[in-house]
């Protein structure tokens, strides 16, 4: 289906549904927010030498919708982002879209459903340098699809069953090969709210990642390079309210993932996470947290990782119309031999043993908020990836923008 | 595949043409503030302030009032989720959500956040019709896009791109959700191996 398909159904969506919406007296459930900015990124190509800089205008333009109905709540959010590259020669222009969708109906005061969608359509043009394919065409297509029926059985106890289903599409075939996948999840939780500020519970999850299969015709065999997955959790969680400033949640279990490919171990490991927010005073907000598990490879052939995350943010009003954030991020992913399929071993020189990668993200921004409608922003991002399984970076990017509420 | 969840989207968007209608006959002004309380005055908040996409689905209470209380909405005394919502922590709410706290005369007297909501013509007899006065933050600072990109939880996950998902999160993060920049190692022999073999050109004669 072409791009202004998409587009096309997406604007019908926004331009019907105010329609019918503005009948209701006195209620704007429309709204419109427009961010411009004026961007310099300083490694575009996310190398490690030879880095090309370009400054950058990204225009987006928000349209979200909300029903509050007496037992169901709508909300519709459809963002297009264009953006305009100064020294990027291959194209100086992308056109992403985000689509949200949720979906929350109370059937009695016991039962619940809630569905949610996000949709993603990007544009990353192909990177031809000196005659040889550094990054194919990688427009792609993402959606989740989530949906949770909530049933409360006693005053203080809720059961929760949840499914999801992922997809990504690219359009370019040999990225495709690698990184197409269907992700399916089921859930089943059991909630116990021990005190007005604790909850516990009990937690199962299933989760299913088919990769496309990557064939290779070798004249007198067919190699057939599998990633693919299953992953069970079993374990339980808490969220507690230590005081009106002080808010916490862990989950923690056990995990047992197996693989398509009979060559890969199958492996149990512990899975744990927990974040901590804190009001340290009206104007000063803190998150914290951490996890461990085993996850998704983000890096092909890879069919697993085992990843750590800690990370933090700070929000602070320096005045009533003065906001400073920082956040910061740190992934480390362990790569296992191991996990790479049979296939890949037996053809490919691959890193023996365990090989590692480092991502530290950082980001600041300072807004001023000029009246009830506009902010004039300004923000710093830095990002380094110290690996030995890819090609290492490190990006720094600042801009300057405007955001109003039409 | 693409076609597949295209007839998906438009039927996701017919199925929800039965709600329009209702939405102009059945506005949430039924419910009293007496019977309404703090969990549930949290979790219509992050509806109508927008929160929702940074959430799980469903959000529990204790996500609600998190991304709330970063945002600087909640009542005088904090947020209890079991507590019945008071007419003075609704204004208080109210007012907070549509980001006029500083205009409040005498923060520590409730009165004063009724008042002000009554001068300026919102109503707030019941949390259904102050809620209609609450428009989308334009700039809520929502942790939980961290919180839930590190989750172990498969339900809570959330996949954050780069361009694509560089919005207003309070402070903007570019995830590697994967190697889409960059090809690997092995990528690159496979690309190489594809290629289709073409005889090099021949060179151009020059005179020298």
């Amino acid at each position: 289906m072409k791009l202004k398909h998409w587009t096309g159904i997406f604007l019908l969506c926004i331009l019907i549904l105010p329609v019918s919406a503005t009948a209701r007296e006195g209620a704007r459930n429309w709204h419109i927010i427009n961010r411009l900015r004026l961007e310099y990124d300083d490694n575009i190509r996310q190398v490690d030498r030879d880095t090309t800089s370009s400054w950058k205008i990204i225009e987006e333009l928000e349209f979200q919708i909300n029903f509050n109905l007496e037992q169901t709540f709508v909300g519709l959010r459809y963002k297009p982002s264009f953006i305009w590259w100064e020294n990027r020669s291959e194209d100086s222009t992308d056109l992403h879209h985000d689509f949200d969708f949720i979906l929350n109906h109370e059937f009695s005061p016991n039962v619940t459903l809630s569905v949610k969608d996000t949709f993603r359509y990007a544009e990353l043009p192909e990177l031809i340098e000196r005659g040889v394919v550094v990054r194919q065409e990688n427009d792609f297509i993402y959606n989740m699809l989530k949906a949770a029926l909530t049933y409360r059985w006693r005053p203080k106890t809720r059961l929760e069953v949840a499914g999801r289903y992922d997809l990504l599409r690219y359009d370019e075939d040999e990225v495709a090969d690698r990184h197409d996948y269907d992700l399916y999840v089921f859930g089943l939780s059991m909630m116990h709210s021990l005190l007005p500020e604790t909850t516990v519970g009990g937690e199962f999850r299933y989760e299913s990642l088919d990769y496309e299969d990557v064939v290779r015709d070798l004249g007198d065999e067919i190699h057939r390079i599998r990633r693919d997955s299953e992953s069970y959790q079993f374990g339980g969680v808490m969220e507690h309210m230590f005081n009106p400033s002080l808010l916490g949640n862990a989950r923690a279990g056990l995990q047992y993932k197996d693989y398509e490919d009979s060559d890969i171990s199958s492996e149990t490991a512990p899975y744990i996470d927990g974040a901590i927010t804190y009001v340290l005073s009206p104007a000063t907000r803190i998150t914290t947290g951490a996890s461990y598990s085993l996850f998704d490879a983000n890096i092909f052939p890879y069919a697993n990782q085992t990843r750590a995350r800690l990370y933090g943010s700070i929000a602070h009003d320096l005045t009533a119309r003065v906001t400073f954030t920082l956040a910061g991020n740190y992934t480390r992913g362990e790569y296992k031999e191991g996990d790479i399929p049979a296939e890949i071993r037996e053809q490919y020189e691959v890193p023996e043993g365990s090989e590692s990668e480092d991502i530290y993200q950082l980001s600041s921004r300072i807004v001023y908020q000029v009246n009830r409608n506009n902010w004039v922003e300004l923000g710093w991002q830095y990002v380094k990836l110290d690996t030995d399984v890819r090609m290492e970076y490190e990006r720094n990017r600042f801009n300057v923008g405007w955001r109003a509420r039409l | 595949m693409i076609k597949k969840f295209g007839v998906f989207v438009v039927a996701v968007v017919l199925m929800m043409s039965p709600l329009i209608p209702s939405a102009s006959a059945a506005p949430n002004q039924q419910r009293n503030n007496n019977h309404i309380t703090q969990s549930e005055l949290a979790l219509m908040l992050v509806n109508v302030l927008g929160l929702y996409r940074y959430l799980p689905a469903p959000p529990s209470v204790h996500n609600a009032i998190e991304i709330l209380l970063v945002n600087q909405i909640a009542p005088a005394d904090g947020w209890q989720p079991d507590r019945v919502v008071t007419r003075a922590d609704l204004a208080r709410v109210i007012v907070q959500a549509i980001d006029r706290s500083d205009e409040i005369e005498d923060p520590d007297n409730p009165q004063s956040w009724i008042d002000y909501l009554v001068g300026i013509g919102i109503p707030i007899d019941t949390v259904g019709v102050a809620l209609e006065s609450v428009d989308p933050m334009g700039e809520p600072v929502a942790p939980y896009l961290l919180a839930s990109s590190a989750s172990t939880d498969p339900l809570k996950q959330q996949t954050v791109f780069g361009q694509p998902d560089e919005v207003a999160f309070g402070t903007d993060m570019t995830f590697i959700a994967s190697d889409i920049f960059v090809v690997t190692l092995p990528e690159a022999v496979d690309v190489i191996i594809d290629i289709p073999r073409i005889p090099p050109r021949r060179r151009p004669v020059t005179p020298d």
